[in-house]
């Protein structure tokens, strides 16, 4: 659906925009007391408090607690900041945006806030500056990229795409509109992540050898083919299956959406999109990406395996990463020096006083940040790419796809990273993008 | 547009930019073949199924498949497609087959798998087939996605044709897929559509922009301008996409004068800022100076895109001009430059930078420093010092930010040459920032700093001393500790203990400090050695601990039970025991009491029947109520029948009724499921007396809980999780444990497992929540009473794979990967008349680890008379 247009100059006041670069937000102002303005360029209108006025679409399980705060969510959510002031929710089931109405009212102590069914009608609304989108994973791009075009920045959880193409054509919207978006790679805001690729960046395992990624295959997904079931009246299920091809509904196929190939990567994009991506930072690859992707063959390749130009192999491969460092979810990198392994909670290095290693100012320093949601509203404020922006989610997401795509074909491709095609495999271009269902489109 | 202008585009199978129909004649001259000669080659290549008419019946089931149905015929016609793509020949005849089941009247159901299947092997001459489905509203999504990237004009054609034959969202979907292709001559029949409703207008344009070329951004650009209303950013987009398309196929000045257009279009301040950001790529000699002139525009969104090109702009010209236009910006504009220049790193902006940190306005300032930091050198750190001990509490921090991040090999150097003078809080900021640097070179400087006239000083120097010392310089440190003044001492001990802790091994973690210890003759010399040998723990620590126990000394006795309160372990317990009996100070018995129930709850591998003894007799240690409600405290942990039962012995002092009541509601609510008639007995005892409403709500919960298990065993006990060197969830479940060794399972410690905390799902048995972990297994047992020998049901679910013994037979086993649901499995199994015993091996790949179980009649219905019992 195309945005408004816009008769009022996208202008941001100097008072507003200071208060928000200086992170001064918080520290004024009664609530909720909103006066139109315009803020940070875009449509809208902005608190006088300068706080970041936020829609959040899709506010099922992880959107809700993206919002509120909850497991893998920063504590508190976008709703428990002082920055932050929530004002819209959208969700094609009724139940899951009552229920994320009810909690933003509960919070603010009002009930103030928007319930829409269609996201676009929250996204024509012009105060609102940034969106924390945690829809299924096959609306991800579409939301992205009508975000952008109207000018608002979005956190959005991974993983961002469905194909290759989608996170592309998110990327370029993005950059085409100045947007920010921060993808919910929230590794990226791990100390121990963040150590880990530094200490493999800074050479102290030495030449890196491989990347080995423990992560769940494309085993368990298919193309669903549960029977027909009447459409329950608190769902509109024709916005919520969106562009991918209608089939009957069935309450199974949407409560597990993420086992069913038309919305979703399955593993290898799931906990993919946070595993092979910090392989790709470790590897220093955000601006790259393997130029070669070979699928177990039952013989001399066991397990999934990229290949860079630089020499460098990236494995998924649980069973080593669980044999070498008894974590069967996570990443390890092994270089000429040494390794080093990372999953959530926990940093192993061998030797063991790497961990311990202090990095001095003259070397590499990755993306600091120590919460997913500040760095986002840090970018919002300063209009710098946060930590796991479009660009290097895109580089991300793409491995996982390749992957998915060698398993698919079950034989190997060759990729051309600068160019983000496949190298002369007509086969595995029809894989690259799929057709969205009408009116749907990127 | 003709196709040699579309080979600047990427198309459908185009991964180089060549159009995927002229590229792929070489596969299409298959097409040429004689189809019969492939099932013969298929034959030959033994790529077939052994019998073609399997093929054909394959086909036939399939034409009748409906969603539910088993889906085997699905599978197997997958992989045949899998298998033929290795073979043009094969995969070629295979397409043809499955097309024509989209000509016949099969089901829904079987046509969107074929359409699927087709994807990645369908050729031109399946596209008639495909092409049948556009007007099917259902299927022409699905057609759409085998054509989108099927290499041949033929396919162009088809969707053309259709394109006239169709309306509303089919007609929408087949325009996006032209686009899709960048099918140049359906520029004609889009720009028709142009002159259509509002969504296929809209279509119409995306599709033009995606093809490019100059006929399309003609009829964009008079688009653009006669549209009004909502339609004008879809169609700004859609100039946007076809400058792109310019642009790579070098045509920059057509390029420039689309974005151009843009960048002037009035009321739509977006599209302005893309347009710029166009500009910029287009016309790269004018980059800069448009980008200057861009960011004069104060809170527009065409000066954050000009911020944008500062960060990509190259060249050193590009930095002296955005530089010095730094200080005639506005505010806004001087804070997206300096966080721009600041990414740019160029460190030839550093003066202007530097400039404004002294700027009358708080956040540019703040903008300046986080500058500073990235482009700054040595000559930065005196501003910054300024600002990290003066300012607002923003400002200081981002000085400090700014040096610790500042680079340079002189950098801490000068750093530490400023100890030498100024205030102590300059100092401090000094110290701070050595620490946050990591230069450890320094230390020795850091050292002299211990003995400051400053006790901010001094702490600041302990502290990065903490971060900084290797471990090789920990005699140094004791001995800073040890001459050290009275009131940094906390400090001095918690850098002595971390940098201790670098020690390989216990005996060198504690050497040094056993040393000092042997010589120490001042009491309070041995209070902070002991202290520190308590936190480091170790049988060495542990011998000197027990050996000060009889100092001379109350001071260091009292050190002595207080580290021995607070060990890592429960070996202390009979030492704290015994100095509780002794009851030679009543300061050092209440340490000793506290620690030794501390201790008891320790040991997770403590059998639950021995803790029980252990709190009994805490409990008889207890000498008044303020100790006994810390047993109270310590019981409540526990999930026994005695826990449940010494604690609702408490229950009639009405002194510490408050607190038994809590522990006593705690514990049933862990033993319910296990002792349901037991803890309704303890649970009407809290309901007659209860003096919180709070206790009585709780209790009427846990009474509740008691309900919701219906038929679910509820009674169960837990063993330890199992694993066995590297091996997987998968491998673990063939891998026999204690459990189900018949001569090892008496040995195995049982604990009881607590109900479900989610009352959506009261029939969990949660093995995460007892034991958490991922790669093990885990065994749960009960015992069952029937009351005759009855042929049953018993369904199970679990999370992930499942074992289960009923009387010791092993009666199944699914070595499943999987999330629960009740009654995965339905097991048919024989009860005998009395006591069964009922043992499930439950592995745990990640994240949840569960299982849930019940007896059915064979027909589905409950069962009377069943009831369960832990043993």
């Amino acid at each position: 659906m195309a945005a408004r247009a816009r008769q009022v100059p996208d202008r941001v006041s100097r008072r507003q925009f200071l208060r928000r670069a200086a992170g001064l937000g918080t520290a004024v102002a009664a609530f909720p007391e909103f006066v139109p303005a315009s803020g940070l360029g875009r449509a809208g209108t902005v608190a006088p408090n300068s706080r970041i006025v936020m829609g959040c679409i899709g506010v099922g399980g992880q959107g809700t607690r993206g919002m509120a705060g909850g497991i893998w969510a920063p504590e508190g959510g976008f709703i428990g900041r002082k920055e932050i002031q929530v004002v819209a929710v959208a969700d094609a089931n009724q139940r899951n945006r009552d229920n994320a109405q009810r909690i933003v009212n509960e919070k603010y102590g009002n009930r103030d806030c928007a319930s829409y069914r269609d996201f676009r009608e929250l996204l024509a609304r012009r105060e609102i500056d940034a969106l924390l989108v945690a829809t299924g994973d096959r609306w991800h791009p579409l939301v992205a990229i009508a975000a952008a075009q109207a000018g608002k920045d979005v956190y959005c959880e991974k993983p961002t795409s469905v194909t290759i193409e989608e996170a592309l054509a998110v990327r370029a919207a993005v950059r085409r509109y100045g947007t920010v978006m921060q993808v919910g790679t929230q590794q990226r805001s791990s100390y121990s992540f963040r150590f880990a690729c530094e200490l493999v960046r800074n050479g102290y395992i030495g030449d890196v050898k491989e990347a080995i990624v423990a992560v769940g295959g494309p085993a368990g997904i298919r193309h669903c083919d549960l029977p027909g079931e009447p459409v329950p009246d608190w769902l509109d299920y024709d916005l919520w299956l969106g562009p991918i091809p209608w089939r009957p509904f069935n309450s199974r196929f949407v409560g597990g959406w993420m086992g069913y190939r038309d919305c979703s990567g399955g593993e290898m994009t799931n906990w993919g999109a946070h595993h092979f991506d910090i392989a790709q930072w470790g590897l220093g690859m955000d601006e790259s990406g393997p130029i070669e992707i070979i699928p177990p063959n039952g013989k001399d390749i066991k397990v999934l395996t990229y290949r860079y130009a630089n020499g460098a192999l990236l494995t998924r491969d649980p069973d080593r990463l669980m044999r070498e460092a008894g974590q069967g979810n996570g990443v390890m990198f092994t270089g000429t020096k040494g390794k080093v392994a990372v999953w959530r909670y926990e940093l192993r290095t061998w030797p063991e006083h790497l961990a311990r290693q202090r990095l001095g100012p003259n070397e590499l320093h990755l993306h600091e940040c120590d919460n997913h949601h500040t760095d986002f509203i840090n970018s919002i404020r300063s209009r710098s790419r946060p930590g796991s922006d479009i660009g290097i989610a895109a580089r991300s997401i793409t491995v996982c796809h390749l992957g998915n795509i060698a398993y698919e074909l079950e034989r190997p491709v060759e990729w051309d990273p600068q160019l983000e095609r496949f190298v002369n495999d007509p086969q595995a271009d029809r894989l690259f993008s799929r057709s969205m269902r009408s009116p749907w489109h990127l | 547009m003709n196709h040699i202008e579309m080979q600047d585009r990427p198309g459908p199978g185009d991964a180089s930019g060549v159009r995927a129909s002229d590229r792929a004649a070489k596969p299409m001259a298959a097409l040429a073949r004689p189809v019969a000669v492939g099932c013969a080659v298929l034959f030959a290549l033994g790529l077939w199924p052994a019998r073609a008419d399997a093929l054909d019946d394959a086909l036939a089931q399939l034409k009748t498949y409906h969603f539910g149905q088993d889906r085997a015929v699905l599978d197997k016609l997958a992989r045949l497609v899998v298998e033929a793509r290795a073979t043009p020949a094969v995969s070629e005849d295979l397409a043809h087959r499955l097309a024509a089941v989209l000509q016949t009247d099969a089901a829904f159901d079987a046509k969107q798998f074929v359409c699927r299947e087709l994807v990645t092997i369908a050729t031109e001459r399946e596209a008639p087939a495909l092409a049948g489905l556009l007007k099917d509203e259902q299927l022409s999504h699905l057609a759409l996605q085998a054509l989108v990237r099927m290499p041949g004009r033929s396919v162009d054609a088809l969707l053309r044709e259709a394109l006239g034959q169709t309306t509303g969202r089919t007609q929408i979907g087949i325009i996006h897929t032209l686009g899709d292709r960048r099918d140049g001559d359906a520029l004609a029949s889009l720009v028709r559509l142009l002159e259509g409703p509002d969504e296929t207008l809209a279509a119409a344009a995306v599709a033009a922009g995606k093809i490019g070329g100059q006929t399309a951004a003609e009829a964009l650009i008079r688009l653009w301008a006669s549209a009004s209303g909502a339609i004008r950013p879809t169609v700004g987009d859609a100039l946007l996409t076809c400058a792109d398309v310019q642009m790579s196929q070098g045509d920059m000045e057509g390029a420039a004068r689309i974005c151009e257009l843009l960048y002037r279009a009035e009321g739509f301040d977006r599209l302005r800022a893309a347009g710029l950001r166009g500009l910029a790529k287009a016309r790269p000699s004018q980059a800069v100076e448009l980008a200057a002139e861009a960011l004069k525009d104060e809170g527009a969104p065409r000066q954050q895109a000009a911020a944008a090109s500062i960060r990509e702009l190259p060249g050193a010209a590009a930095t002296r001009t955005f530089a010095r236009q730094l200080a005639s910006l506005g505010p806004i504009g001087q804070v997206l430059a300096l966080s721009a220049l600041g990414e740019r790193g160029d460190v030839a902006a550093l003066p202007q930078v530097t400039a404004l940190c002294l700027s009358a306005d708080g956040a540019v300032r703040l903008a300046a420093l986080r500058a500073v930091g990235v482009l700054g050198d040595d000559s930065s750190v005196k501003l910054l010092l300024v600002h990290a001990s003066g300012g607002d509490d923003l400002e200081r921090e981002a000085a400090r930010a700014a040096l610790t991040a500042l680079r340079g090999p002189g950098i801490n150097q000068t750093l530490a040459q400023a100890l030498g003078g100024g205030e102590a809080k300059a100092r401090v900021e000094i110290i701070n920032a050595l620490s946050r640097r990591g230069a450890a070179e320094t230390s020795v400087k850091l050292r002299g700093m211990t003995d400051d006239a400053a006790a901010e000083v001094r702490l600041a120097a302990f502290r990065a001393l903490r971060e900084l010392s290797p471990f090789t310089e920990l005699p140094a440190l004791v001995e800073l500790l040890l001459r050290g003044r009275t009131e940094d001492r906390d400090e001095a001990e918690k850098m002595v203990l971390a940098v201790a802790r670098q020690g390989a091994d216990e005996a060198q973690r504690t050497a040094v400090l056993l040393g000092r210890l042997a010589e120490a003759k001042e009491a309070s010399t041995r209070v902070s050695l002991l202290r520190l040998l308590g936190q480091i723990g170790g049988g060495r620590a542990l011998g000197a601990l027990r050996a000060a126990a009889r100092d001379d000394h109350a001071e260091v006795r009292l050190t002595v039970t207080r580290s021995l309160a607070e060990w890592s372990t429960d070996e202390p317990l009979a030492d704290l025991r015994a100095t509780v009996r002794e009851g030679r100070d009543e300061q050092q018995r209440l340490l000793a009491l506290r620690g030794y129930i501390r201790l008891i709850g320790l040991n997770e591998a403590r059998a639950p029947k021995d803790a029980s003894r252990l709190y009994r007799e805490a409990m008889g240690l207890a000498s008044n109520a303020p100790e006994k409600r810390m047993v109270l405290a310590g019981l409540a942990e526990l999930r026994t029948l005695e826990a449940l039962e010494l604690a609702a012995a408490t229950l009639a002092d009405p002194v510490l009724r408050p607190e038994a009541e809590v522990a006593v509601l705690a514990i049933a609510r862990g033993v319910c499921g296990a002792y349901p008639d037991r803890t309704k007995a303890v649970l009407a005892r809290v309901l007659e007396g209860a003096r919180a409403p709070a206790a009585s709500k709780q209790a009427q919960e846990v009474a509740g809980l008691l309900q919701s298990f219906g038929d679910y065993l509820a009674a169960w006990e837990y063993s330890p999780a199992y694993t066995q060197g590297d091996a997987g969830c998968q491998q673990l479940f063939d891998i026999p444990f204690a459990p189900e060794i018949p001569e090892q399972s008496a040995a195995v410690v049982w604990r009881i497992l607590a109900p479900s905390t989610d009352p959506r799902q009261p029939w969990l048995l949660d093995l995460l929540a007892a034991l958490g972990g991922e790669q093990r297994v885990a065994y749960l047992r009960t015992r069952v009473w029937s009351p005759q020998a009855e042929s049953l049901i018993l369904e199970l679910g679990s999370d992930d794979g499942i074992k289960a013994w009923v009387n010791g037979r092993l009666v199944h086993g699914n070595n499943a990967v999987r999330a629960i649901a009740p009654a995965q499995e339905k097991v048919k199994v024989a009860l005998q008349q009395g006591w069964n015993t009922l043992l499930l091996k439950v592995t745990q790949n990640v994240m949840g680890w569960s299982a849930c179980a019940r007896f059915r009649k064979p027909g589905g219905e409950a069962v009377e008379g069943l009831r369960a019992q832990v043993e």
